[in-house]
Parts: C-alpha cells; sequence; structure tokens
C-alpha cells in the first residue's frame, strides 16, 4: 500500500474566463492527401491568436475560437502547411487534408513546415519522434530497417546490446519499458534474440517514445512508453510496398475498402537466415531459423461521428533442427471505435488482447520433452479527449487489464508417448485497473502546463495457493485462494506534471515530473535477455516497482528552426527492484518467489542534442552523461553498485545527406561506455577443475564500444506508378571488434593458464536491399 | 525432477544460434583484471561407502597465475560423526587431510571443523544420504542434429529410495579422462520410481568406453554444485557470476559434502 499526500491543486484551475467567451469550435481530421492516413499529433493553429492545438493519437482537433473570421494553418513534418481563411459564425467541422512537400521526394527529408519550433514551445520534453522518411535512411545491420535501431541513436536512449533490438532508457532495466503496438503491450519486441525488433517499418505510421514526462493516459512501466501506431491503410487507392534483402523479405498490400471510407493494410514479413545458413554450411541441414510476422488493420467510417479498427500483429520466431528446438512469439488484436459525442468531445474505446508465449521441445528416438510458459492480456478501456477552450485541454479516460500469467508447463513422454513426467506450474490471474485525467493549460501567453494524476490499482484474483516462506526458502504456509477471489490489492497514485516557460521564440524552459508505477516484472537472471525469461506479476511478496523522475530542460533553436538544441537533466529514483538472489532455480520453480532479493535503483544524467532537419544535409548529435546504479541488501554486501546499463557516456551521430535528387548518403557513428560486469579477481581450485573468483557486483567493464555504418540509397525509378530503390549499407565500416561477451577459459595451447575470450559478432557487415511501390 | 540441465540445454541452443547465425569471432584478449586479495580454499569430500574422507586445503590464486594454487598445512581437521565417533585427520600431502577407516551410516550428522595455523578455524555439517547405487547402464543410438552421423546416448537406470529426497550428481570418463559435463539433479516428481535418466555428453563414438559414475550425493553437495555450475555458466543466456557459497561458516570457498559413488562400465558397440 502506497501513501500519496497530494502536492498541487489539480484540475482546480480549469475554468478560466475563456470558457464562458463567445466562442465557436472547429473540429475535424488532419488527413494525408495521397493517402489519407490521419497524421497524428499535427499542428493546427491561429497565428494571429497565437492558439493551437495538436492533433490527437486519431488525427483529430478541436479548437475554440472567437467568432469572426479566422486564418488557420496546418502543419506536419514533411507536409506542405496549409491556410485555410474561415469566417466562424458557428461551430464548423473541416477536415483537412495536407500534400506531401512539392519539393519532397521520397527519400528526401526537408522540413519547411511553419511550426517546426514546437520542439520548444510545446509542453512536451523527453520525447523522441521519429520521422519514419528519416528512419528509413540510417544504416542499420542487416539492411533491415528498424525504428528500435534508430530510436537507439537518440540521446538516453541505448541499445541493450551489439545489434540488438532491446533498450535501456534512462538507466532504466529493458523490462521498465511499456511497448505498445496500436495500444496492446508487445511483451517481446525482439527476434532471433533480439537482432530485430518486432516493428516492420513499411506497416508503421507514427513513432513516439517518452523517455519521461509520461501523460497521465499511459502507466503500467516505471522508465519509459514506446508509442508504435501502424497505418491504416490507403483509403483513396490500392498499393503495394516491398522489400528483398540478404536476409529477409517483407510485403505490404494496401487499399480502400470503400473510397474516402475505410481501408486495409496486410503487411507481412519473413526472415530466411535458416535458408543462408544452409547455402554456406552443410552442418545446418535439417535446422531452422527463421521469423515471421504479419500486421493487418483496417478501418471503416460509419459516419462523421463514428469510425471502427480492427488490427493485430502476429510473429512469431523459430530456431530448431530435427523437431527439437526454441519457438516464441507475440499476438495482439486491438479493436477500436472512435466516437465524438460532439465537436470538443472525442471518445476512443478499445479492446485488445496480447500474447506472448515460448516453447521449448527436445525430441528424440526414446523421449519427447516439452517446456512452455508465456503471459496473455485482456483490456478495455476509454479515452477521451474533451476540447474544453482554447486554453485547456482534457484527457481523460480508464481502463481495465486482465492477466493471466502461464509460468510454465512441462511434460516428457516416452517412445510410446506415454507421458511419464508433467509439471505445471500454477497459472496466475490479475486485474489491473487506472483512471486518469489530465489537462494542458495555457496559463500564460509564456507558460503552459500539462498537469494530471493517475490512479492504479493491482489484484491478485484466485485460485492460487499463496505461499508464505522461512529464510530457508521453505514453504512455513498456505493459503488457498479461491477462484475468483481478489487478494493483495495494490494501489498507486501517480502526479504527472510537464510546463515550458517560453523564454523568447526559440527558446524555453521545461521541466517535468511523473511517478510510474510497475505491476509485472520480468524476471531473468542472465547477463542478456533470453526468450525464456519469465513476466510475473506484483503479489504480496513481491511489491509493485515504482519510479519518481524530476526533468529540467533548455530547448532552443537556431537559424530560422532549421537546428534544433536541447540539453536535459533528469533525476530518478527506482523503488522495489526485483533480482535473482544467486543460485536461483529460475524455470519451473513454483517457489519462485522465495528466491527473489529486492532493491532501490536510482539514475541520473544530462542529454545534449542538436539536430538539423532542413537543408540537403541532415541529421543530429546527441551526447548523453549518466549513471545508473542499484542496491539490494543481498547482491554486493548491499552497497551500491553499477547496473549492467551504468553507460557514462554514450555518443550518438548521424548524418543525411542528399548528394543528387536520386542519390542519398547517410553515415552514423555510436560511442558509448562498455556494460558494467562482473569480470573474475582470481580462481581456485574445486573437484578437479578451475573456479574463478569474483569480488563485486559489476564492478568491471566490457571495453567502450564504437562503431560507424555507412549507406546509401539510390532511386532507380520514380514514376507515378512505380517507384524503386536501392539500398546499399555497410554496417561497422572500420570493423571494430566490439566484445558482444568476453569469457574466461582455460588455454588450450597452455594448460593451467588461463585467459580472456572476447566474442566479436559482427565485422564489416554490407548489405543490399531492393524496396519498390507500386502506387 | 527438479533439475535435467534444461538451462544447459538451453544455452546450447542459443550458442548454436550464436555461432550459425553470426560467424561470430572468437579471440584471446590481453584484459587487465583486478586482483582480489586471496582467499581460503576448503574442499571436503566423503565418500561414505568407502569410510574415505579427503579435505583439501589451499588458498585462490590470480587469474593469469598457473594453477600451482597454494597448499595450507599444519591445519588441525576434524570429525565428528553422529556426535560420537572423532577422528582428526592426518596430513598425506601438503594440504590434503584424509582418513580412511572412517565409520558412517545413512542420516548420520558429521561436523566437520578445519583450524588453520594462522589462527581462522571453519566448520561446516552434512547429512549422510541413502546409499542409492546405479543399476545398469544403457545406450541408445541416436541421429546426430546437423547431421547424419549415428552417436549414443547414455542412459543411467537406478532405483530411487521411496519416501527420501534424494540428490544425485554424475561423472563420466570417457577413454580415462573425465568430461567436463554432468548431471546434477533431485528425484522430484519421481519419488520411488526407477529412474531412468539420459546424459547427452559429446557424441560418444564406435568402441569408445565409458566408465559411468553416480552420486548419491548430501543436500549441501547438492546446492553447492547446483551454484557451481549456475556460476560457472558463461556467454549469452549466462548468470551474473558469483562466488558460489558452500556449507562452511564462516564462509570460505568450498563445501563439506558426503556422498555414496556406484560405478559402470559400457564399451560402445563398433
Amino acid at each position: 500500500m502506497f501513501h500519496y499526500k497530494p502536492v498541487f491543486p489539480l484540475l482546480l484551475v480549469l475554468f478560466s474566463s475563456n470558457l464562458f467567451a463567445q466562442n465557436f469550435s472547429i473540429s475535424g481530421y488532419v488527413r494525408a492527401a495521397e493517402s489519407g492516413e490521419e497524421l497524428l499529433y499535427a499542428n493546427v493553429g491561429v497565428p494571429a491568436l497565437n492558439v493551437g492545438v495538436a492533433t490527437n493519437e486519431y488525427g483529430y482537433y478541436s479548437l475554440s475560437l472567437p467568432a469572426g473570421e479566422h486564418v488557420i494553418s496546418f502543419s506536419y513534418i514533411g507536409y506542405d502547411t496549409k491556410y485555410d481563411t474561415i469566417n466562424l459564425s458557428e461551430n464548423t467541422r473541416l477536415d483537412v487534408e495536407l500534400r506531401t512537400e512539392k519539393a519532397a521526394l521520397a527519400t528526401e527529408v526537408v522540413i519547411t513546415d511553419e511550426r517546426t519550433d514546437e520542439n520548444v514551445k510545446s509542453t512536451e520534453m523527453s520525447v523522441v519522434t521519429l520521422d519514419m522518411k528519416e528512419a528509413k535512411l540510417v544504416p542499420v545491420i542487416f539492411g533491415e530497417q528498424d525504428i528500435i535501431k534508430t530510436l537507439q541513436l537518440m540521446p538516453g536512449v541505448s541499445p541493450s546490446s551489439e545489434g540488438g533490438s532491446g533498450f535501456f532508457v534512462r538507466g532504466g532495466d529493458a523490462d521498465q519499458n511499456l511497448i505498445l503496438l496500436d495500444e496492446a503491450p508487445v511483451y517481446n519486441a525482439s527476434h532471433l534474440l533480439g537482432f530485430f525488433s518486432v516493428f516492420n517499418s513499411d506497416a508503421l505510421k507514427d513513432v513516439k517514445l517518452y523517455k519521461g514526462g509520461i501523460p497521465a493516459q499511459y502507466g503500467g512501466r516505471i522508465s519509459s512508453v514506446l508509442d508504435v501506431r501502424m497505418k491504416n491503410g490507403n483509403n483513396k487507392k490500392f498499393g503495394v510496398t516491398g522489400g528483398i534483402g540478404l536476409i529477409s523479405s517483407r510485403l505490404t498490400v494496401e487499399g480502400p475498402i470503400v473510397k474516402d471510407k475505410g481501408s486495409f493494410i496486410i503487411s507481412g514479413r519473413r526472415t530466411y537466415a535458416d535458408l543462408m545458413l544452409q547455402l554456406f554450411t552443410n552442418q545446418f541441414d535439417g535446422g531452422q531459423l527463421y521469423f515471421y510476422d504479419l500486421n493487418a488493420k483496417a478501418n471503416y467510417n460509419l459516419g462523421l461521428k463514428d469510425r471502427l479498427y480492427a488490427s493485430g500483429y502476429f510473429g512469431r520466431d523459430v530456431f530448431g533442427f530435427d523437431g527439437s528446438g526454441l519457438d516464441w512469439g507475440n499476438a495482439t488484436g486491438t479493436l477500436r471505435w472512435n466516437h465524438l459525442f460532439n465537436d470538443k468531445l472525442f471518445a476512443n474505446t478499445t479492446f485488445f488482447y496480447s500474447d506472448y508465449n515460448y516453447g521449448f521441445k527436445v525430441r528424440n528416438a526414446n523421449v519427447s520433452i516439452d517446456l512452455g510458459a508465456g503471459i496473455q492480456n485482456f483490456n478495455l478501456q476509454q479515452d477521451y479527449s474533451w476540447y474544453l477552450t482554447p486554453k485547456n485541454n482534457i484527457q481523460f479516460g480508464w481502463r481495465s487489464l486482465y492477466h493471466n500469467f502461464k509460468p510454465g508447463s512441462f511434460s516428457v513422454k516416452n517412445e510410446d508417448g506415454v507421458e511419464v513426467a508433467a509439471l505445471n506450474l500454477d497459472q496466475q490471474y490479475a486485474l489491473e485497473n487506472a483512471v486518469y485525467i489530465s489537462n494542458e493549460q495555457k496559463i500564460h501567453e509564456r507558460f503552459t502546463m500539462n498537469y494530471g494524476i493517475r490512479f492504479g490499482s493491482f489484484n491478485n484474483i484466485g485460485p492460487y495457493d499463496e505461499k508464505e516462506y522461512n529464510e530457508e526458502n521453505e514453504v512455513v504456509n498456505t493459503i488457498v485462494r479461491k477462484k475468483g477471489e481478489f487478494y493483495s490489492p495494490y494501489f498507486g497514485v501517480e502526479p504527472r506534471v510537464n510546463a515550458v516557460f517560453l523564454l523568447d521564440k526559440e527558446s524555453s524552459l521545461k521541466a517535468s515530473y511523473n511517478r510510474t508505477y510497475q505491476y509485472l516484472h520480468l524476471l531473468s537472471n542472465a547477463t542478456s535477455g533470453t526468450p525464456t525469461d519469465l513476466w510475473v506479476p506484483s503479489t504480496p511478496l513481491v511489491k509493485p516497482e515504482f519510479g519518481d523522475q524530476v526533468a529540467l530542460g533548455y530547448f532552443r533553436n537556431f537559424l530560422d528552426n532549421q537546428l534544433e538544441f536541447s540539453v536535459e537533466g533528469y533525476y530518478k529514483q527506482l523503488a522495489n527492484q526485483v533480482d535473482y538472489e544467486n543460485g536461483a532455480q529460475t524455470f519451473l520453480n513454483a517457489d519462485i518467489e522465495s528466491e527473489l532479493v529486492f532493491g532501490k535503483g536510482r539514475a541520473y544524467g544530462g542529454e545534449f542534442f542538436l539536430r538539423k532537419r532542413k537543408g540537403k544535409l541532415t541529421g543530429w548529435v546527441s551526447y548523453t552523461l549518466s549513471a545508473s546504479k542499484r542496491k539490494f541488501e543481498a547482491i554486493n554486501n548491499g552497497e551500491w553498485f553499477s547496473a549492467r546499463q551504468d553507460r557514462t557516456h554514450d555518443i550518438s551521430v548521424v548524418l543525411i545527406y542528399q548528394i543528387h535528387k536520386k542519390i542519398t548518403v547517410s553515415a552514423n557513428w555510436v560511442y558509448y561506455t562498455g556494460d558494467a560486469v562482473t569480470f573474475p579477481t582470481g580462481k581456485y581450485e574445486m573437484d578437479g577443475n578451475t573456479l574463478y573468483l569474483y569480488s563485486s557486483r559489476n564492478g568491471d567493464r566490457m571495453p567502450d564500444y564504437h562503431r560507424m555504418d555507412i549507406g546509401a540509397t539510390f532511386i532507380v525509378a520514380d514514376k507515378k506508378h512505380w517507384y524503386s530503390d536501392i539500398n546499399l549499407s555497410i554496417y561497422n565500416l572500420y570493423n571494430r571488434k566490439n566484445a558482444y561477451t568476453i569469457t574466461f577459459r582455460e588455454s588450450e595451447t597452455n594448460p593451467g593458464q588461463t585467459e580472456a575470450v572476447r566474442l566479436a559478432l559482427f565485422g564489416i557487415v554490407p548489405s543490399i536491399t531492393w524496396n519498390f511501390q507500386i502506387r | 525432477m527438479k533439475y535435467i540441465n534444461i538451462k544447459l540445454t538451453t544455452k546450447i541452443l542459443l550458442g548454436f544460434l550464436m555461432t550459425f547465425l553470426m560467424g561470430g569471432c572468437q579471440d584471446v584478449i590481453e584484459l587487465e583484471l583486478k586482483e582480489s586479495e586471496r582467499r581460503f580454499v576448503i574442499e571436503a569430500n566423503l565418500d561414505a561407502g568407502a569410510g574415505a574422507i579427503q579435505v583439501l586445503i589451499s588458498k585462490s590464486g590470480s587469474f593469469y597465475q598457473e594453477t600451482d594454487f597454494e597448499k595450507i598445512s599444519g591445519a588441525t581437521v576434524l570429525l565428528n560423526v553422529d556426535n560420537n565417533l572423532s577422528y582428526q585427520l592426518l596430513e598425506t600431502q601438503p594440504g590434503s587431510y584424509t582418513w580412511d577407516t572412517l565409520s558412517i551410516q545413512p542420516g548420520d550428522t558429521a561436523f566437520l571443523t578445519v583450524a588453520l595455523l594462522s589462527g581462522e578455524q571453519f566448520s561446516a555439517m552434512a547429512i549422510c544420504p541413502m546409499p542409492t547405487g546405479l543399476d545398469s547402464l544403457e545406450l541408445n543410438p541416436v541421429v546426430a542434429p546437423f547431421s547424419n552421423d549415428t552417436i549414443y546416448q547414455l542412459l543411467y537406470n537406478f532405483q530411487d529410495p521411496i519416501g527420501v529426497k534424494s540428490y544425485y550428481r554424475t561423472k563420466v570418463r570417457l577413454n580415462g579422462g573425465f568430461l567436463d559435463g554432468y548431471l546434477l539433479f533431485d528425484d522430484e516428481g519421481q519419488d520411488g520410481e526407477y529412474i531412468k535418466i539420459p546424459f547427452f555428453g559429446p557424441p560418444f563414438e564406435a568402441d569408445d568406453t565409458l566408465d559411468v559414475q553416480l552420486f548419491a550425493v548430501d543436500k549441501e553437495y547438492y546446492d553447492y554444485f547446483t551454484e557451481v555450475d549456475d556460476a560457472g555458466s558463461a556467454g549469452l543466456g549466462s548468470s551474473v557470476p558469483y562466488n558460489p557459497n558452500g556449507n562452511f561458516t564462516p564462509e570460505v570457498l568450498g563445501f563439506f559434502g558426503i556422498w555414496y559413488k556406484t560405478e559402470l562400465r559400457i564399451i560402445t558397440p563398433l
């Protein structure tokens, strides 16, 4: 149970005099002219009155204005700004379509909208947004475009491992990132043990990562929120997009169901690493190594006020040989209903289902072994956008999320198919609820706040045998929870505040504070995550994690918004962190809770970011100076120690240059301090073998990591109905042997001597991908 | 069965994945390592079937040194069995203390105390397990993954005693040399049953001579080697390294364990 004293007069200051002025609303959707796709977070403003609003997650906006004539601007990155003059004498619906910039080619990154100072003026801070076009130009390993790899180049975000799609945000752990795909959580966002993310760029419309200042509508993880939205599909004409690469291929088909009323998109991807391996070695005959994923979405307008969406993701990894192996994957499904109660009140109702599971099987002539575990969710939620006054935009909603944890099952069958051993750990059930409300209020010409609060609760649900343990990890008491019985309730109060103070037209100061609760925990005793890591709920023994973060930032644009600069400092504390005790039996352990230890964490740092978004040369430089520490009574004698992701320095430089209207080149360079790890500090002999002696947890460092990649995109054809390009890239240009792992062993050439062995995964990796579009 | 090296199998699979997918390059590097102070190491094995105990006392060394660890001589090593019989072990070689005519029965409690000349004293307790022995061995031909070669899977057959929590460890000598791999498991879910447990060693080939040992071990021994296995793993999916914690008080590197051993030989077909 947690106690919190409200410290600010939340939502009581809404009703400014504007509420009672003679205003009319102008509202509608902002869409892309070519595809009919709604544009999320597009800016709608009245420059003369210095008021504006951003479209919501569904592209809807509403603005209250005094009666009379107004010039309204609609702008969005990569699109021509549109101005409409409107004489407002009643509430007016105005749907707007924006065209991509006339000068812009498919691969060009030129931004000419009027509101590129949004990074300075918005209350949002600690937010990373990706321009999907830009992301496609950044060179990545195997040429497989990946939003997560691009996010990892941003300040405060770093990869969990070489080439991996896991990520750490501001010193948090990888499981403390809430990853949403069309609002449904994705529990393992990695394919092929992390070398690809589950996100197929062709199917994505918008990507937004909140590193701090997390809006009240999001909850459930304490480090960050990655909100990924799929495209709706072109509702004007059919199109096909695809690509063929060395290791994978993808194909996307989209088009109208009924023109301008509804559309669909289906996007699939499949790797063929196993086929490639079989070409190079006969040792892999009979082996399987691939992943596939499928995104599908459809939407339909039921009139001006209602719209339905159905979307889904299904992806699976398979690795094995001769019937034995591992497979794991996610499935999500989302149904949404947008409804306009009136011009100012937009509602979205979402139901989603999410499932992550993995299986492990061994097959031979004598025995057949099957293992499995996973997590499943059902969720219902409503989110409202209430455009109350020009100076107050309110968001509120609720959600109810049902969890089903499947900690593991195990079955052994003999050669006759008769089960000779089986173990099914009890499933666990839980209900997570939340209500929230927030308001973005323009308090003064120069001062805007977004403040809100979220109330969350978490209950375990029977049936379950709740156990109590002694210090020897032995069960001393069992409480039988009946089916449907709610027990072990937790409540969390989560205040969220963001504020911006404009120093002048080009610079601002921002501050934010947020508290977040996390009721699920990913148990991993491994140095790097594996598909078999286990999600478990909070229980009477395992308290919810929670975190507090404060951040301060200075934002400044230069050269008519061509250059964006920001510096942010943050400090966060993490409570009820979970780890395994040494020697814990991690799999198929009914008493896993008895093998957990609990501690706390803290992380702090500064982030410097300089970005150029206009002209032939674009890109950014990011530098993060940070620390991330943990403290567990049972580890390291209770002393603070570095979290693995405690990377003191983290630098990324990304440059994209358009040489010619058909040729764009790019390069990036990354550097970060090596991970905090535990290396031996001696050795001794035991049972005829040499064992290594360790001193402090994570008291050593991997060698520093750095790497340069280059890429080039050549447009082969760019016609009305046909587009194609070739993307070449070289990963790790100067062949840096970055250590993926360092292990220790007895020397093969000099028995008795021990030596350190570095595994460097990737040398120079050239890639070529052909992309095409039928439009 | 609580532990059948699922983790090891997972690691092998993941290792294959890394190797095949990435063609990752491994090389020996010069890595500067911190050096911790030397610590005492005590390895105490009581072979209940033979009535013999050996206690090895040494000190840890630096990472890059040879395995010529410092032996600790002059210690006083006392064994007390069931509060009844006491033995003062003899230092038969530097750092090696033994006694080979002791008497101990299943269920007996044994206390070991080690007093060093330098003044430190350590003690540990263990309970003698049931004398479960190997009944027979089997070899099953199976087709090797990634090739069509026939290799052999070794099966241990033995009767687990009913009503007693039992722990086991295996060792295999292949053509005279001990293999690194071993099984460590308990009888959870198979109490009192006739157990047939497979050992996936390196591919056993035709005419290999396998000397196969089954150790019925006490819980302390099992717990210690569970940690050794966990802490000593390396690479992808491995745990954060730590020093295995045995049953000595105050804490010292090493353990005191009691076990019964049986050994059978089997030769793979030509």
